[in-house]
């Protein structure tokens, strides 16, 4: 009967949009500001991660490019990324995360971060 | 902070000199006449024809590029080799449990927070950082230029307990080993002209 209503689907680059937005409301964690044509992009503690999504079925395996405050232990900042990711991708979209692969693409300390990142990591 | 390929030259240098001992012992041997007894017809007054009917062959010409070639190689690999190398860690993979995700972080990450640390110190001119090692058991080396009128000893203090500090407490684990090198930056850094309070 369900399937009678019609179906829902769900595009990967929603997915990514998602994570990534999910990324951006934690503290401590970054992208990178985008330049013209990708030069003179710069590391930014208020910009939105890097999420790449692969799909498998109603599963997915997410690859996240992102930048970290120094000195924030990483393995655990990058442990915390990955539970909410893992929880807060499969609420919103329903689809289940598998595996999140987290590459540190820079480490900024407090001080050179913007007002609004200083802010959020008191 | 560099390494030289000091080992690779030495091995270079035996096999060089162990050559040469024997090409020198072969000479002496046939100066002094003692060839005969392994190489009948070789002495120091004999006739080179042997040697120059050797030559002759029509493979001869192959054989001497072939060796050519393979010098110009050894010499080249060798030539590079003398390019001073920074030796970083490969990729630090930093996980505890690699089924729900991997976590890789470069080694010029680290080394490149490292620097921007270190330049919060007011005395520090510029400085360099090299990650070596693995994940648990990270290696650091630092160059830092200081001002010439700098307290050294308040850098140093500094790096002790604020930029190794804080490099360990990123990694997650000790460093197992920190090198400084201290240089003196001559040239005066631009006359401050207003102080925020």
């Amino acid at each position: 009967m369900a399937s009678s209503r019609g179906g829902l689907t769900i595009a990967d680059r929603v997915i990514e949009k998602t994570a990534s937005q999910i990324l951006k409301g934690l503290p401590g964690v970054g992208g990178a500001k985008s330049g013209l044509f990708r030069f003179g992009s710069n590391a930014d503690l208020d910009s939105r991660p890097s999420v790449d999504v692969t799909l498998s079925g109603r599963s997915c395996t997410l690859e996240v490019e992102l930048g970290l405050a120094y000195p924030s232990p990483i393995t655990e900042a990058t442990e915390s990324v990955r539970r909410r990711l893992s929880t807060d991708v499969e609420a919103l979209t329903g689809v289940n995360v598998r595996q999140v692969d987290v590459t540190v693409k820079w480490l900024k300390p407090h001080t050179s971060g913007s007002g609004s990142s200083v802010r959020n990591l008191q | 902070m560099r390494r030289m390929a000091a080992g690779a030259n030495r091995t270079g240098l035996i096999i060089v000199g162990l050559l040469c001992l024997i090409v020198g012992v072969a000479v002496l041997s046939i100066s002094l006449g003692l060839a005969p007894a392994l190489a009948p017809g070789l002495t120091p007054d004999g006739q080179l024809q042997p040697v120059a009917a050797v030559l002759a062959l029509p493979f001869s010409a192959v054989i001497a590029l072939v060796v050519a070639v393979l010098l110009v190689v050894i010499g080249i690999r060798w030539l590079a080799a003398q390019v001073p190398r920074k030796d970083s860690a490969k990729p630090l993979r930093m996980q505890e449990d690699a089924r729900t995700g991997v976590t890789t972080v470069n080694a010029n990450v680290i080394a490149a927070a490292v620097v921007d640390d270190l330049e919060l110190t007011p005395e520090v001119v510029d400085a360099q950082a090299i990650l070596r090692g693995t994940a648990r058991s990270p290696e650091l080396l630092l160059h830092v230029d200081v001002d010439e009128r700098a307290d050294i000893d308040a850098v140093v203090a500094d790096i002790s307990d604020r930029v190794t500090h804080n490099c360990s407490q990123a990694l997650g684990v000790p460093l197992s080993a920190v090198g400084v090198e201290i240089g003196i930056a001559r040239s005066r850094q631009r006359k401050q002209r207003s102080v925020q309070l």
